[in-house]
């Protein structure tokens, strides 16, 4: 019986969801629409200001404390392994291929390309829902592409000595899977 | 400078959300409408089991028969009533008083279309669960090659398997596949959401109609509670205060998401009175909103679903209601004669 275990998984801090976004964005079509973002963020921030300035108004902390959640940090902000160990920030091999795919909801969408090694697998997260994928190799190998805000992408490349069945399936939702065949 | 630092995040939310707005960008994404909750045609089945109405009836038998628990005491009907909408009414499952971390019964209603089961979702397929009750410790005890002595013993039985496979042999596969085929055919009935979904807006109240506005839309129910069975079969920390890791015991550690959490429970056909929860420790659905609204305990597997909101009583009321519009009744079952 095959043993799975757990490689390339790296605990690292990273910053909230505006960094999130930014770390993976630069390699998605969103750049654009996520520099426009950050720009307003940057607008946002300043009127906000501007207006605490302006109105003084002072809030006593005892009425607006339990009801004040949007005060409260939000989950998104705690700490996940980092995704740098899967490849986003290590250049693609010479002469391998980068694929894209799409979470949708609660599956894989179909993909029509055929990896091979070395090839690097870019997947975004299109739903409003959080993902956690990961992948099982042929000897029960498992490992994490990391935990998926909507936007985000995750990526995993190619083992350079791949061979057989590739398994995508999500810790949260066991509903989605993609089988993928790797051959030299 | 302390009672300053409050309306920051305030202004800046708000002020982010109407930008963002302008911008056409949403994190809400996607739309739901009634549509998505439709009842499916048909009930699924692997093509590795294919339902039939003989193995189904074999399993019917098998399901309620105690003679598959050692001391004869307990069949698999035990703590799924059908009178206990297909559980067992109980904060915790018969025999677990000593049992760590004990969990409530789960329905076996509909669940032909489950992907995962149990509540950490240790089991993939219905076939592959329905071993462990038979095998565990607490529940009906057996070891699996007793059970098929004893069924083998059963003269009555002979018929059944023949029928449901074409020849008598009594095996574990043909044992599983059997109650799997019962389990299938368990499928909730039409409920009066369903005859509103169908075109009927007579069919459920106003304040259910507003309940189910609240649903899709400003208590976010459906982030989780989603398909026509009300549930997206995925895992989740809702921050119930509790020690047992749940999915995060079968999960590598990294993924903290995982940790204390479980299974999305269907809606359908819910015991007005509960008990509600993996460990049955609600016992009301206005004490379950409570919940929700406050967002539960906040921890770094809490579920990024998990986003406090505030209804009124008023509102409350309406998302109770649209969930008792969820309830098709009993379903009326035929209890099968024990063979000999």
């Amino acid at each position: 019986m095959r043993k799975a275990g757990i490689k390339g998984v790296a605990m690292k801090p990273i910053l909230g969801r505006s960094g999130r976004v930014a770390v993976n964005a630069h390699k998605t079509e969103a750049l654009h629409a996520t520099h426009l973002l950050q720009l307003q963020s940057w607008m946002v921030t300043l009127m906000a200001a501007m207006l605490l300035i302006v109105c003084s108004t002072a809030y006593s902390e005892d009425v607006h404390d339990t009801k004040n959640h949007a005060a409260k940090p939000e989950a998104s902000e705690k700490v996940y392994p980092s995704r740098a160990v899967q490849g986003v920030v290590t250049p693609l091999a010479a002469g391998a291929t980068l694929h894209k795919m799409t979470l949708s909801h609660h599956e894989l969408e179909a993909w029509s390309f055929v990896p091979k090694r070395k090839d690097r697998i870019e997947i975004e997260n299109r739903s409003n829902i959080t993902h956690a994928l990961y992948v099982t190799y042929p000897d029960g190998t498992v490992v994490n592409l990391e935990i998926q805000i909507p936007g985000d992408v995750v990526s995993w490349t190619v083992p350079d000595d791949a061979e057989g069945e590739y398994i995508f399936r999500c810790w949260i939702h066991p509903v989605i899977r993609a089988n993928m065949t790797i051959s030299e | 400078m302390k009672m300053r630092t409050r309306p920051v995040p305030c202004l800046m939310g708000l002020l982010l959300v109407m930008n963002m707005a302008v911008a056409g960008i949403s994190h809400a994404g996607e739309t739901v409408s009634k549509n998505d909750f439709r009842r499916p045609e048909g009930v699924p089945s692997p093509s590795s089991n294919p339902l039939t109405e003989d193995k189904a009836n074999l399993g019917k038998t098998l399901f309620f028969d105690a003679r598959l628990s050692r001391d004869n005491n307990m069949s698999c009907a035990t703590c799924h009533a059908p009178d206990k909408r297909w559980s067992d009414g109980r904060l915790r499952p018969l025999g677990s008083e000593h049992v760590t971390n004990a969990r409530r019964t789960p329905t076996v209603l509909n669940s032909a279309w489950l992907s995962a089961l149990m509540w950490d979702g240790r089991a993939s397929s219905l076939e592959a669960q329905a071993v462990l009750p038979i095998t565990t410790p607490h529940e009906m005890n057996f070891d699996i090659p007793s059970v098929i002595a004893r069924l083998e013993s059963i003269q009555g039985y002979r018929p059944l398997f023949a029928k449901a496979f074409g020849d008598a042999t009594v095996n574990k596969k043909r044992i599983t596949e059997a109650l799997a085929s019962f389990e299938r055919t368990l499928v909730s009935n039409t409920a009066p959401f369903d005859r509103w979904v169908a075109g009927d807006e007579s069919a459920i109240s106003e304040r259910s109609k507003h309940g189910f506005k609240l649903f899709t839309g400003k208590a976010q129910c459906v982030s989780c509670h989603k398909s026509w069975r009300f549930t997206d079969d995925s895992f989740h920390d809702i921050g119930l205060r509790t020690d047992d890791l749940g999915r995060g015991a079968k999960v590598p550690p990294q993924v903290t998401l995982m940790q204390y959490a479980f299974k999305t429970p269907s809606l359908r056909d819910l015991p007005i009175n509960g008990p509600y929860m993996h460990d049955g420790a609600m016992g009301g659905l206005n004490e379950v909103i409570k919940h929700y609204e406050k967002g539960g305990i906040e921890r770094k597997s809490r579920s990024l679903e998990m986003k406090p909101f505030e209804l009124t009583d008023a509102e409350r009321l309406s998302l109770i209601e649209f969930v008792q519009a969820l309830d098709g009744g009993s379903l009326k079952v035929d209890y099968p004669s024990m063979p000999e």
